[in-house]
């Protein structure tokens, strides 16, 4: 027998994950649904999540090294790596705030958990940042850059911005159905993260004063933790910054999932 | 709550907003400094109503009276302000048809998303998908894209697959008659085999014959409050009809 009533707001992240584990079919068959209607009908198909941050790549190559003469060789690969984990982030949190509002007519219909709709977003940009970094040892191979051991740090940058990313887009979810106007925030604010973040510039260029404030980004510090994976230079990413950024990714999902869980069902009535 | 109780609601209160999305907007800060308290209405006013396995119910009232609402509330799309809703059983609403389609994909690929929202675990939905197509009569074109169906062809798709979900309670929501004549008479002979089995059924329709040949009770519904419940079908279209007039009046 079921009850309806308001869970309590510290019991959402268990309720999201209890709910995303039980459904895992229905996630997999949604996100293979989207990469299928995504790329499906597309002459180049999946080649497309290559393409994207090849092309941004070499524009910022030109601007950077040609045009402004940058001696730094390294400097592409570092634009890709920023550019390839800051899309995955951008792009969930884009998307995911803007589910519930976009699947209005599907909730009102259907009684299903709808954290899915926001799994189903961070799931798809998940399988496709996968897809994108096969560029990189291809990129690396080409360059004659050494595979080193410090590739195994790759995964905690690439599960980490994703949690980050799937944590302030539940949030936003719920804030977006109120305010409507905050989905411009987003937008500002995620173009503003851009600058901010270090996804055109590694951290080795921040005047060491002021590198921890820009570390305390914890999207700055996926970053920088992709490229130190990449190119085996861990000096700027010390054990504390991962920490760090690793902490404030789960704080953030504990209380996207906890606002999400306590607020949803007062804002279907409102879609 | 008694094993034999397939529903219950208890002091059951909802408010909805009178304007859709935004409560804090641009357009709407202008409205919060005005005296205007229209922003929000009760849709739904200490609903108390005890349903047994097996009932089949149908709800009467006007546009706007909250039968909808209602539904929803059942099937746990919406949640009460106040008051508890208890639930007995696998529950099914049908409301619209074709919920969750996506229109790049096959109709075959559209059977196993939609069944799948619909809570039927995707292994059954898998199995069920030749006798869904053949109920449809789609099978030349059911791995076509769905965007190349016209809108009565989505609707036999829709209708099929909810025909082949077997929840314990089934709340219509105006969802009959379907397609051609000849998929509308299979439907309609669908529909009452699924009245007419163990489930429990509620009905929300306008089509008062329909709740003279399924219904063995009826509630009425008037601005948000329940204000008859009976197994007096004929008394409950009366009221029914007394209400829509007094609306009208008004």
């Amino acid at each position: 027998m079921d009850i309806y009533t308001r869970p309590s707001f510290f019991r959402g992240p268990l309720i999201s994950f209890q709910s995303i584990l039980k459904n895992r079919n229905l996630l997999s068959l949604m996100v293979r649904r989207d990469l299928k209607v995504t790329y499906g009908d597309y002459f180049l198909g999946y080649a497309w999540t290559l393409l994207e941050p090849i092309f941004f790549t070499m524009v910022f190559f030109l601007v950077f090294v040609i045009l402004r003469g940058n001696p730094d060789t390294l400097l592409p690969l570092n634009i890709m790596l920023g550019i390839l984990i800051f899309s995955a982030f951008s792009k969930t949190v884009s998307k995911g705030s803007s589910q519930l509002i976009s699947n209005a007519s599907l909730i009102q219909q259907v009684s299903f958990p709808r954290e899915l709709l926001i799994a189903n977003v961070s799931g798809f940009q998940f399988v496709r940042l996968l897809l994108s970094l096969i560029i990189v040892p291809i990129y690396m191979i080409y360059m004659g850059i050494s595979f080193s051991w410090t590739l195994i740090l790759l995964p905690i940058s690439i599960i980490g911005i994703i949690l980050l990313a799937h944590g302030i887009s539940l949030m936003l979810c719920i804030i977006v159905v109120f305010v409507r106007d905050m989905n411009m925030v987003v937008d500002i604010g995620l173009r503003a993260l851009f600058f901010l973040s270090g996804v055109f510039y590694s951290a080795t260029y921040i005047p060491s004063k002021y590198l921890d404030y820009h570390l305390m980004n914890p999207v700055a510090t996926y970053i920088e933790i992709c490229r130190g994976a990449v190119l085996g230079d861990l000096s700027i990413i010390t054990p504390f910054v991962v920490l760090r950024a690793i902490g404030i990714t789960l704080l953030v999902f504990v209380l996207g999932s906890s606002i999400f869980n306590r607020y949803q069902n007062r804002a279907v009535i409102h879609l | 709550m008694n094993e034999e109780i397939a529903l219950e609601l208890e002091n059951v209160h909802l408010t909805y907003p009178v304007s859709k999305g935004s409560l804090i907007s641009v357009k709407g800060l202008f409205s919060i400094f005005s005296r205007r308290k229209d922003k929000i209405t009760s849709t739904l006013k200490d609903i108390n109503l005890q349903i047994m396995k097996g009932e089949v119910i149908g709800v009467l009232g006007h546009n706007g009276a909250g039968k909808s609402t209602l539904l929803r509330l059942l099937a746990g799309i919406y949640q009460p302000d106040k008051g508890t809703v208890s639930v007995n059983g696998k529950i099914s609403l049908l409301a619209s048809l074709g919920t969750g389609f996506q229109r790049d994909l096959s109709g075959r690929d559209n059977i196993v998303l939609s069944g799948a929202l619909h809570g039927i675990p995707i292994e059954k939905v898998r199995a069920l998908i030749p006798s869904v197509i053949l109920f449809s009569g789609l099978e030349d074109s059911i791995d076509k894209p769905l965007r190349t169906y016209s809108s009565g062809m989505r609707a036999r798709l829709g209708f099929s697959i909810v025909a082949h979900l077997d929840p314990e309670i089934l709340l219509f929501d105006e969802v009959f008659a379907v397609g051609d004549s000849s998929f509308r008479a299979r439907s309609k002979q669908r529909i009452t085999e699924m009245v007419n089995g163990d489930s429990t059924v509620i009905i929300v329709t306008h089509n008062e014959q329909l709740i003279r040949d399924m219904c063995g009770r009826v509630i009425c519904i008037d601005e948000g409050r329940l204000v008859l419940d009976t197994t007096d079908i004929e008394m409950a279209i009366s009221e029914y009809h007394e209400n829509s007039n007094k609306r009208d009046l008004k």
